[in-house]
């Protein structure tokens, strides 16, 4: 965990949860397991301000707790949650996109409490569509969304007989991690007070038999994170096969990752074996069998193998696609295109050089890329200041004289592309940190404004027939000189909003080849 | 040695090793050497790249906005107690924010949390109850029977426990088989954990709710 995601994180839960989180949030991340009291007295905040932020963080899934030496209850945070924060919109975006409205509804609300009550969250969302007749349909969309992954179930208390406990203990089974409890229409509509006994006695859960008030009491629901980076990393691999290899070989792709979508686990190297046969059968548009074959033959003998030939045996073959070199693919494209964009195409050509030959003397360096030499070496001394390439010496005799040394020139993508995610958090701070400079200076015009739209909505409401004039004379409230600078303000929140969406993607693509390495 | 040669620059002869291996030509001077930081903002060298344009760009921008919008609407956003202002108004009395730092806005289930974070849960107020009571006026143009008023707080005393376990009866939800730590850690209600501060307006909303009036 480095600084830099520690100072996003502060900004984060800055913005979305207010000052108190964050400073809670940044004690713990600087120090570790900390207990409650300690907390507090550290980072110079009331012992109930300190109670709430965890209580929030807990809540959100952003903090854990543990126990230790049997009483002393200690805290810390899920960095990973916290940085996902920048991911909301585009989760709730992308199950729109799959899903329709009540889904998106769906996962808003659910990544507003962090984690929810399947009933409340039909009920919330039903409340806010309200063209929608009957929460038939808002159920579905929830089930979807289960049976897809995206949402998954909470770890659920274990009932403890005695009065007194420290921590909750939570119990999930593997099983139940998608299992949706039965929720009758009664339910909720009113809490049913008998218990329903159409579901067989040993599925139910022990905390179900407690308290039958509400059927699915204690059964929260959050948003599965790392289904969605499964989804967006499918999505990008599609994309970069199509780009690559046209759209018949990223439709075999698609199919493929498809198929294996919710049988291989998240951080698994590749996904199962399947066969040409079932690809083929599985694709939207019909190919003949042998272009099926072809195309699997062409992506398997790519050098980036993205897809695998896992078995020949049998008819056609089965295939896999190897997540770990798509992410490999994905990263180094990235990297690559970092370095075009900054340092040019000529050095871009050394950069490239340097991957396919891995060592390079300075000297083979000019040669190889047939660049002038004293061109070649401003860019490669340039990209070495920079720590895009490193040197390594090799000396000839222990003493390391500069003349019988050997310098050799590498690139090594792991490091660059955690030097670049650093490298995007801290852009993405920077954003932040811009917003809200601007927030703050414009205050005055951003309250009036409020102001004025509050008078505007009233005014509205009360007096139907106000005329033209009376509503000209509440706009002229406001100078033409404040209104430019109210749109110029809205334009550059807008910008660095935007650059923060587009962020997304590349954050997305190094993180996810880095965690792919780390699991391996 | 021989320095001082014209633009040869400092130190040529002292490197130990071959300078021209580094790009620097027989008689190039080598490049001065750094004697300041550099700057904060240095020169961009290459343009950025202009930020993506399109529908999907302009949707995800609204939603971001109109999600971080509703986050710091939401009841878990943490405001911190505002500052005492140095005057103190008159008006301070009726502001709805009192207590902010001791209460919860939103209901946690506390059986998912360790038991030494529970905090009291604020209760919505309705917004009649805002507004200034109608009757701490008149209190003060009669300049107050205290003897009144303390008989008064007399016989609600005598009915406190009472009132007590209806109000426990209702916060058990929350507060389940804990009745006994909230006692040790002064965690009660705001509605009857009395600091002294707002002593009027408290026996005024009691005495309205329950005791009907006085007079």
């Amino acid at each position: 965990m480095s600084s830099r995601e520690c100072l996003l994180a502060y900004e984060l839960l800055q913005e979305h949860y207010g000052k108190i989180a964050a400073d809670v949030a940044s004690f713990l991340l600087q120090n570790g397991w900390q207990p409650l009291r300690y907390i507090a007295l550290k980072a110079n905040l009331k012992l109930d301000q300190v109670r709430k932020a965890l209580c929030l963080l807990i809540q959100h899934k952003l903090a854990k707790f543990h126990v230790r030496k049997r009483k002393i209850v200690e805290y810390a945070i899920n960095i990973e949650n916290v940085l996902s924060i920048l991911f909301h919109p585009k989760f709730i975006y992308t199950v729109k996109l799959l899903y329709g409205d009540a889904a998106e509804l769906i996962v808003e609300e659910a990544l507003q409490h962090g984690i929810i009550l399947m009933s409340t969250a039909i009920k919330n969302v039903a409340d806010r569509l309200p063209d929608e007749n009957g929460s038939g349909k808002i159920e579905k969309a929830f089930k979807d969304l289960v049976q897809t992954h995206f949402l998954q179930r909470e770890p659920e208390v274990e009932k403890n007989e005695e009065e007194e406990y420290i921590v909750p203990i939570f119990t999930q089974n593997e099983a139940d991690l998608y299992r949706l409890p039965t929720l009758s229409e009664e339910s909720l509509k009113r809490k049913r007070s008998d218990d329903g006994s159409d579901e067989p006695k040993a599925k139910r859960l022990k905390s179900e038999h407690e308290t039958p008030s509400v059927k699915d009491d204690g059964v929260y629901w959050s948003v599965n994170i790392s289904r969605f980076q499964q989804y967006f990393r499918d999505q990008s691999i599609v994309a970069s096969v199509t780009q690559r290899f046209g759209t018949p070989c990223g439709e075999i792709v698609r199919a493929m990752l498809r198929i294996s979508e919710v049988t291989t686990p998240a951080n698994a190297q590749s996904t199962q074996p399947i066969s040409s046969a079932e690809i083929a059968r599985s694709l939207p548009q019909k190919l003949p069998m042998e272009h099926v074959e072809q195309h699997l033959k062409l992506l398997s003998n790519d050098e980036d193998q993205i897809v695998q030939l896992f078995d020949d045996s049998g008819s056609g073959g089965l295939y896999v696609v190897n997540l770990k070199n798509s992410a490999l693919a994905l990263a180094t494209a990235t990297v690559l295109s970092y370095v075009q964009q900054r340092y040019g195409s000529k050095a871009c050509r050394i950069f490239r050089l340097l991957m396919l030959k891995k060592h390079l003397e300075q000297k083979q360096v000019e040669e190889f890329a047939m660049i002038p030499p004293k061109e070649a070496k401003g860019y490669l001394y340039h990209m070495l200041a920079e720590n895009m390439v490193i040197m390594q010496e090799v000396p000839r005799t222990p003493d390391h004289a500069p003349a019988r040394t050997f310098y050799l020139y590498s690139v090594n993508i792991q490091r660059l592309s955690r030097i670049l995610l650093v490298k995007c958090y801290k852009t993405c701070t920077n954003l932040m940190t811009r917003h809200n400079h601007l927030i703050k200076t414009n205050k005055r015009i951003l309250d009036k404004e409020e102001r004025i739209t509050a008078i505007k909505v009233r005014v509205n409401a009360t007096l139907p027939d106000a005329d033209e004039a009376q509503l000209e004379e509440i706009e002229e409230m406001m100078t033409s000189s404040e209104r430019t600078s109210l749109t110029k303000h809205q334009h550059c929140c807008n910008k660095l909003h935007t650059a923060q969406n587009q962020l997304l993607n590349t954050i997305f693509v190094l993180d996810s080849y880095l965690n792919a390495l780390s699991s391996a | 040695m021989s320095r001082g040669g014209k633009g040869r620059g400092r130190g040529r002869g002292s490197m130990t090793f071959n300078v021209e291996a580094i790009g620097f030509g027989r008689g190039d001077a080598l490049p001065a050497s750094t004697l300041q930081p550099p700057l904060p903002y240095p020169p961009l060298r290459q343009q950025p790249v202009p930020l993506l344009a399109g529908e999907e760009t302009d949707y995800l921008l609204a939603l971001k906005k109109e999600y971080i919008q509703t986050m710091q609407n939401s009841p878990y956003f943490i405001q911190a107690e505002q500052a005492k202002n140095d005057i103190v108004r008159y008006s301070d009395k009726y502001k709805s924010s009192k207590n902010m730092d001791n209460t919860i806005n939103w209901k946690p289930d506390w059986r998912r949390l360790p038991s030494e974070l529970k905090v009291a849960v604020r209760k919505k107020r309705l917004a009649q109850n805002i507004g200034p009571p109608p009757k701490l006026v008149k209190h003060l143009k009669t300049g107050a029977d205290i003897t009144k008023t303390l008989d008064a707080l007399e016989k609600k005393e005598s009915k406190t426990d009472h009132e007590e376990n209806e109000e426990e009866e209702e916060q058990e939800e929350n507060f389940e088989n804990e009745e006994e730590q909230e006692e040790d850690e002064n965690d009660y209600l705001t509605s009857y954990f009395d600091n002294g501060e707002n002593y009027l307006d408290e026996e005024e909303d009691n005495l309205d709710d329950k005791d009907g009036g006085i007079y």
